[in-house]
């Protein structure tokens, strides 16, 4: 027959399940993030901690069967943990520890390198990486109106906010559990044998519950920040900005002790000053959930303020995201 | 004499605005046709002076545009929104007014009256934030005419208006018009204009493609021929004596409908006529395309992008 | 008119805003094919839409959408329409096929299916190779063919199009209309033309509904609202007038002039023709068009507005 495909044709073929509509937004949000030349490069710097961390982890297996590579670890671990509250970490273990009391203290010292590379390195990444996908992902949305497409279609509010999340969750989850569970898995291959894997075991489900900690909260107050202004540049500012001042604030109120404590060869212990800073915040909750700062009672405030911005950042969400088109 | 460009050009860097205009308007209402983008905007710019050209003169009622003396005589309406203050709207026309060089009561006088004559005097006290979209317009309106300009000017005056606002609209301009006062109105909706004036400038691409009325323009489009479209009792013995009279270049039957091309509108129109009244034909309705502006601006396009 | 000829239907349809009444009762049956909805601005047309799409909830009354209730299952309504936003709106950084694809993706499309549609649709309305650059680089005209063209990426056998042909050029716009008479005659669609722009309506509408001041003041097929209530002609002519309109006289028929130019002719066309061929012949004129006479829409628009509102739009507006 001469005439094909010629001006409109119908479309009558399958539809794919429901709940895949938010995938849509979230694949197309990773590839627009994905096009920022700094962003490729801050994954690849994310890498790095990665690589720094599996030194300590090598040199501790090594010392299993090196007493030599025992002293180097010892000393390094100690450099690592001067002045902070993990640096009890070690006393009580001789120079050549038995293999019980080397697979004791595996758990804890794998606990710490991979908590202080979440907390530290990761964290910082993060907070700079969120900084640049997050801001755009809403207030552009609000600029231009899409708002209008987006609400026309079968798509609820919260599937547009789990899409928006989705983009930023999938790049936090490249750099901080993804590397995290690399770590881990190093240590598992350079460790004796893999039986080590049932003495461990719960390290993984730590990186992910820790890994939510740092990824919920943040992303979903990111997403709030992002809805309140049309420009991104403002969201991405008060972002910086919240994170700056709360470490200002945190560094002014805990100057004095630290260096009270410190000429006392103390080691100071903050109390509710790490409520000021989102960074000492989520540094202390991921501590408790790696099993370190158990007695800090000020960890379940904590925990408690991280609970109202995620609850508090998914009202504002709701409000904001449709608001044009439901007045 | 209202207008007079001579191969009148302007370029913002390398985008052409206005492409060598040349031509003379005299006094009345005319229209400014033209897609968007087409340099509407940029030649009344030039006309109100707001715009130097990057070639050739131009003269606005015997007056360069940048003459301070004709800033009075030129009314000039904008058709996007506004920055307002939150003012009422006999203030805001009062001040503008002042803005023209007359003292505060004079203003003030002349203000009402352009407010009455756009029929908002009893809302003219309200603040222009509580005033609909086409209120505004008639605001804008009063401000434009309350200094008595001989030639009022206006970009796309009738964009958002709702089809009351617009009639409100067409019915003032009208009554502008029957004062004596002359027009100028750019738009891309071609039948805003006709209902103000059959005198039109066709642009597109900044170029000017032609300037008359429909039948004048067509009329000289004889490389394009007009189409003709006929109900009558019998089509198929009047297209043959159409045939055979030469008068058409092409025909087709449809039903009780004929259709043909001709390049001789006049001449043909005149044949009907005597056919008709000679009892032969009864010709009931007839539409021609060269009475359309629609259809002559498409004709135009296309000579002009070079498709016979 | 059956349940399969009806695509919505208002029941007693009314919404609050607080102390403002958007919609105060709005009883209408829209059919199958093209409706044109008219109404003022701050008639409550885009307040009517919303509820439409299940995007607000009516205070009272009921809205059925191709059979189904729009408050209960306002998801499903959106599946089944297509909605063309008036305001300039895009999904930002995207290229136009992308755009398509990403909206056909949100009305459950699979990933390559909405792309291979997208470049479809985009041919249908006309798009060439500006469907690879970026929506932030498109012109007005372009924008409005991309809305239209998420519109129907899903083929919904609804439309909602808002002010479709702002901003277009002659030429546009034409094409414009053309896709929607394609789309109603040939693949029976319907669509709910919302716009400003009379022309348009009586272009492409087979029925016609107005708004004003939150009512339904004139729900008519197009066919009926035009017939005029009696009979007469346009005829416009070229050539001396003072002639023109003695011969009309001499032949007997009643006329009066039409702005800004033509006349109309009062009779049937069938009985008149003769003589104003005569009256042209004899005056020297030469007739350039004569038509049925219809009733203007404005016209039928600004009766319908103001005698429902008693005037007072009139100077509101």
């Amino acid at each position: 027959m001469p005439i094909h495909s010629t001006g409109y044709r119908p479309w009558k073929e399958t539809r794919v399940a429901p709940w895949r509509r938010w995938l849509a937004i979230t694949t197309t949000g990773v590839q627009r993030a994905w096009k920022s030349l700094w962003l490729k490069r801050l994954l690849l710097a994310a890498l790095f901690p990665l690589v720094f961390f599996s030194i300590p982890i090598f040199f501790f297996e090594q010392s299993g069967r090196d007493p030599q590579s025992w002293t180097m670890f010892e000393r390094a671990m100690r450099g690592m943990t001067r002045g902070t509250p993990m640096a009890s970490i070690l006393d009580g273990v001789p120079s050549d520890p038995t293999p019980e009391q080397f697979q004791t203290v595996r758990h804890s010292v794998w606990s710490f390198l991979l908590l202080t590379m979440l907390r530290n390195t990761q964290a910082f990444l993060m907070v700079i990486l969120v900084g640049i996908v997050a801001p755009p992902l809403i207030s552009q949305d609000l600029r231009t109106r899409a708002y209008l497409i987006y609400f026309s279609r079968p798509i609820d509010r919260w599937e547009y906010i789990l899409g928006k999340f989705g983009v930023v969750a999938f790049f936090l989850l490249l750099i901080s559990t993804g590397p995290a569970l690399l770590l881990y898995l190093v240590g598992l291959l350079l460790s004796p044998s893999l039986s080590v894997f049932w003495m461990t075991w719960d390290l993984p489900l730590r990186i992910l519950v820790a890994s939510a900690c740092l990824i919920i909260p943040t992303t979903l107050g990111a997403l709030a920040i992002s809805s309140m202004t049309l420009e991104s540049r403002y969201a991405a500012f008060s972002w910086f900005a919240i994170w700056l001042m709360g470490h200002v604030a945190y560094s002014s109120l805990t100057a004095i002790p630290t260096f009270q404590a410190q000429s006392r060869r103390e080691v100071y212990q903050p109390g509710w000053e790490l409520l000021t800073s989102p960074y000492q915040i989520l540094g202390a909750v991921q501590s408790y959930v790696f099993g370190f700062q158990q007695s800090n009672q000020w960890v379940w405030p904590a925990i408690l303020l991280l609970l109202a911005i995620t609850v508090g950042s998914l009202i504002l969400l709701f409000r904001r995201v449709a608001a044009p088109m439901r007045a | 004499m209202l207008l007079s460009l001579e191969q009148v050009t302007r370029l913002y860097g390398i985008v052409i605005g206005v492409n060598d205009v040349t031509l003379t308007l005299p006094e009345g209402a005319h229209g400014i046709l033209g897609p968007n983008g087409a340099g509407k905007s940029t030649l009344l710019n030039l006309i109100t002076g707001q715009l130097r050209p990057s070639k050739g003169k131009l003269t606005v009622l015997g007056h360069s545009p940048r003459d301070p003396a004709l800033l009075r005589r030129l009314g000039y309406l904008p058709g996007s929104e506004g920055m307002y203050a939150d003012v009422s709207a006999i203030e805001w026309v009062t001040y503008l007014t002042q803005l023209q060089g007359f003292r505060a009561s004079d203003a003030r006088q002349r203000a009402c009256r352009a407010m009455e004559r756009v029929q908002l005097a009893d809302v003219q006290d309200r603040k222009i934030s509580t005033f609909s979209r086409g209120m505004r317009q008639r605001t804008r309106l009063a401000q434009a005419i309350a200094h008595e300009p001989e030639l009022l000017i206006l970009d796309e005056a009738f964009s958002g208006l709702d089809p009351i606002a617009r009639h409100t609209m067409t019915t003032l301009l009208q009554q502008w018009i029957a004062e004596g006062r002359s027009l100028l109105i750019a738009s891309h909706v071609l039948h805003e204009i006709e209902s103000l004036t059959r005198s039109f400038l066709l642009i597109s691409g900044g170029r000017l493609l032609a300037s008359g009325s429909t039948e004048e323009i067509s009329r000289l489009l004889t490389s394009v021929p007009a189409t003709v479209e006929l109900t009558l009792n019998e089509p198929r013995k009047l297209a043959a004596q159409l045939v055979a009279s030469g008068l058409i270049d092409s025909v087709r039957v449809e039903a009780d409908r004929l259709h043909a091309t001709t390049g001789s509108g006049r001449e043909l129109a005149q044949f009907l006529a005597e056919q008709s009244v000679n009892g032969a034909l009864e010709i009931f309705e007839v539409r021609s395309s060269d009475d359309s502006l629609q259809d002559v601006f498409h004709s135009l396009m296309k000579l002009h992008r070079g498709i016979a | 008119m059956s349940q399969a000829d009806q695509v919505m239907e208002f029941q007693k349809v009314a919404k609050t805003f607080g102390k403002v009444r958007a919609l105060q009762d709005i009883t209408a049956t829209i059919p199958a094919g093209v409706t044109g909805l008219l109404g003022p601005n701050g008639a409550g047309k885009s307040t009517l839409i919303k509820i439409v799409l299940g995007l607000l909830r009516a205070s009272s009354g009921r809205v059925n959408v191709l059979g189904v209730d729009a408050s209960v299952q306002g998801k499903l309504v959106r599946q089944q329409v297509g909605f063309m936003p008036e305001d300039d709106c895009y999904v930002p950084s995207l290229t136009g096929v992308e755009s398509v694809q990403f909206a056909a993706r949100l009305n459950s499309l699979p990933r390559l299916e909405g792309l291979r549609r997208a470049h479809e649709i985009l041919d249908f309305c006309g798009a060439g190779q500006e469907r690879y650059r970026t929506v932030e680089t498109y012109s007005t005209g372009m924008r409005q063919k991309l809305k239209f063209a998420q519109a129907l990426v899903h083929d919904p056998p609804l439309l909602i199009l808002d002010e479709p042909t702002a901003g277009l050029d002659p030429d546009e716009r034409d094409a414009m209309l053309s896709r929607i008479r394609i789309l109603a005659r040939d693949h029976g669609k319907s669509v709910l033309l919302c716009t400003h722009i009379l022309p348009d309506v009586q272009s492409v509408s087979s029925h016609v509904v107005i708004l004003a001041a939150g009512r339904v003041v004139l729900s008519q097929s197009l066919e009926e609202l035009s017939r005029p209530v009696s009979p007469a002609m346009t005829v416009r002519i070229a050539g001396p007038v003072a002639a023109w309109t003695e011969s009309l006289e001499r032949q007997g028929l009643t006329f009066r002039p039409l702005q800004p130019e033509g006349w109309e002719i009062a009779g049937d066309t069938h009985a008149m023709q003769r003589r104003i061929w005569a009256a042209a012949r004899e005056s020297q004129c030469v007739i350039r068009s004569m038509t049925p006479a219809r009733n203007s829409m404005e016209m039928i628009f600004l009766e319908a507005v103001q005698a429902a509102t008693g005037g007072a739009q009139h100077a509101d507006s």
